[in-house]
């Protein structure tokens, strides 16, 4: 995996104040989830990365360019969605679009073409006639995110785009960050709180804490249990399948009247289980590998850090 | 999905140059001020003087190629109606020295102070006017992104917070220029056009560059001034008392320290004239236009200028760069 953007041992302070502690990260093509608490320093990571703060220590690398010398290359290429409910006050939405493009250096008529595309693309209709004061919490949400993409950013940088939506409307956004990912090989930094949305797009997570990056790693290895299990569901004769399994030399329980779980990894118990499910003449329904839950090991990496500090 | 909706797609077009995105920001700021009617009603009502005054140095030169016996007695007269008071006695004394010279000295010397004193009189009565421009488009600029905050939405862009403060500074300057140098310039122009003949550009030739550079004497500090307000507060409405309060404060200053009737006072003291902008603007128009004047502070005041807009400008910078520290 190709590394867009590198932080090595980067250090922001607000005077006194230390908010980013010595951040290693390296983040490469897809989709990461940035997560926090509040305070972690999400906000002032996002900042460095668009060049908007000056760094005090560190290096920090976005798509080759060196944030201390090309922040305004790095710009042009980034296509940032802020959490604030900020708008450009006095324009109608395909004015706000338009501008942004503009602002990126799309010639005129053509700001405005591409304006009512990346509208389309986002679902917005008429509406994006009227001014934006008038607009809903979701539509400035929606053009926020198509202010952001307009001039076909390679990296997105993406602030809580699902807050404040309603399912319908969250689940079209999630649709479109993925499409731009897995479809155009845009990379993108969600930073968002809301975990599920993380388990549905992301391929790996950073979460930070403290100022500092505590936990990275792709998203399919950090869900992997330490202790794993299959959970198997079985049509009927649950509990004589679970007598031949542990006559295999496999550890395992009847969880309810047609679930067992099998201790051991997926890969490795399978054909032992097949092979008995065979014998005893027995359907199984599903194989449901244990999954630690996100949650769990958000809730987990940063109380670490708590009792760490205290 | 609608039929015109072609989904996402790439963009490979070829990008314009960054240096115009200035220009980006003063289009928005230029075509939400427009929206104000009153604005509009100002910006049409500001060409009217020139014409009145285009009249005036018509009647003027008429006079002058229908007597050629014109004296200097003549200019006197017309000087004490068109000069502002503190030039008076300045041009008099020029044109006392003229007595007995021959009509072509007393048109090189007497009618370019002529025009630029008809040009200063133009400015002046254009002031209320650009008061209230200002007023009406400068307050919302800064204020109303602090509000909303849109500086992330600008700075999350290839673009630098000069280029942003530039687009603003523009919007008001491009107003001030609409409703203040335009006509000025057309005046000029008038004037030259009503002239009985073209030698008379051989005298006034300079006038549109002075006019250009008192404007733009004035144009900067008021227009960073007036931004700078903008700048510190979220409400546009403070902005705006806050700007016509400092109008109001010099004009009272102006009353009380040079008496109850005014102009005829004593209003030569540099503080009077410094606190109140009116006067300053003037002073420095009058010594750009190169009106001939006893009361001098010149240099002095294109240093307050100068001074107060580093000063706006500066202040302007921190606040806008203060969203994105925080």
């Amino acid at each position: 995996m190709a590394a867009l953007i590198e932080l090595k041992n980067l250090i922001k302070d607000y005077g006194s104040f230390r908010a980013l502690d010595g951040v290693n990260l390296t983040i490469g093509e897809g989709i990461t989830g940035l997560l926090g608490p509040n305070g972690a320093g999400k906000s002032t990571l996002i900042k460095v990365l668009l060049g908007l703060v000056r760094i005090t220590s560190g290096e920090v690398s976005v798509l080759g360019h060196s944030i201390k010398a090309e922040s305004s290359a790095i710009r042009a290429k980034v296509g940032y969605m802020p959490e604030d409910d900020c708008y450009m006050f006095g324009l109608s939405g395909i004015e706000s679009v338009q501008v942004a493009a503009r602002l990126s250096c799309l010639p005129g008529v053509e700001a405005l073409r591409r304006g009512h595309e990346i509208l389309d693309f986002c679902g917005m209709g008429q509406e994006r006639y009227r001014k934006v004061e008038t607009y809903s919490t979701g539509m400035r949400q929606k053009l926020r995110f198509a202010m952001a993409i307009v001039h076909d950013p390679e990296l997105l940088i993406l602030d809580e785009p699902t807050s404040g939506l309603d399912p319908e409307e969250r689940e079209a956004m999630l649709s479109r960050i993925g499409i731009l990912s897995k479809k155009f090989g845009k990379a993108v930094i969600l930073c968002t709180h809301i975990l599920p949305d993380v388990r549905v797009i992301c391929n790996s997570v950073a979460i930070m804490a403290a100022g500092q990056v505590k936990l990275s790693a792709p998203l399919e290895n950090l869900l992997k249990s330490p202790n794993p299990e299959v959970t198997i569901e079985v049509a009927d004769q649950g509990e004589l399948f679970c007598e031949a399994l542990m006559r295999e030399g496999l550890h395992c329980e009847v969880a309810s009247k047609n679930r067992i779980k099998v201790a051991g990894d997926s890969t490795m118990i399978a054909a032992s289980i097949w092979k008995v499910a065979e014998q005893c003449q027995v359907a199984i329904l599903n194989q449901i590998p244990s999954q630690s839950s996100l949650e769990e090991i958000f809730l987990q990496t940063v109380r670490e850090k708590r009792h760490a500090n205290s | 999905m609608p039929i015109h909706n072609l989904g996402y797609r790439e963009w490979d077009g070829e990008r314009e140059s960054g240096n115009s995105r200035w220009s980006v920001i003063a289009a928005i700021g230029i075509r939400r001020a427009w929206q104000s009617s009153w604005l509009r009603r100002i910006a049409f009502a500001a060409w009217g003087p020139p014409l009145v005054y285009g009249i005036v140095i018509f009647l003027f030169e008429q006079v002058l190629s229908g007597n050629a016996t014109m004296n200097p007695r003549a200019f006197r007269e017309i000087a004490r109606v068109f000069l502002p008071s503190e030039s008076v006695p300045a041009v008099l004394a020029i044109l006392h020295h003229l007595d007995g010279a021959s009509q072509q000295e007393l048109l090189t010397v007497a009618r370019p102070i002529f025009w630029k004193a008809v040009l200063l009189q133009l400015q002046r009565s254009q002031a209320i006017g650009m008061v209230i421009v200002v007023g009406l488009v400068a307050p919302a600029l800064i204020s109303q992104d602090v509000r909303s905050r849109a500086f992330l939405l600008y700075f999350s862009r290839p673009m630098t917070r000069f280029q942003y403060i530039l687009g603003k500074c523009a919007t008001v300057a491009f107003f001030l220029f609409l409703t203040g140098t335009l006509p000025q310039l057309l005046l000029y122009l008038f004037a030259v056009l009503l002239s009985p003949d073209a030698s008379v550009i051989a005298y006034t030739w300079d006038l549109p560059i002075r006019v250009v550079i008192a404007s733009a004497a004035m144009i900067v500090p008021t227009t960073l001034l007036a931004l700078m307000l903008s700048s510190l507060t979220i409400e546009s409405r403070f902005a705006t008392f806050g700007w016509f309060f400092i109008w109001i404060f010099g004009l009272s200053a102006f009353l009380m320290m040079s008496g109850v009737d005014g102009i005829n006072g004593d209003t030569s003291g540099l503080v009077l004239r410094l606190s109140f902008l009116f006067l300053l603007f003037s002073d420095m128009s009058t010594a750009i236009l190169g009106i001939p004047t006893l009361v001098s502070h010149a240099e002095t005041q294109f240093v307050f200028a100068a001074v107060l807009s580093v000063v706006s400008f500066t202040v302007i910078f921190r606040k806008v760069s203060a969203p994105l520290r925080a």
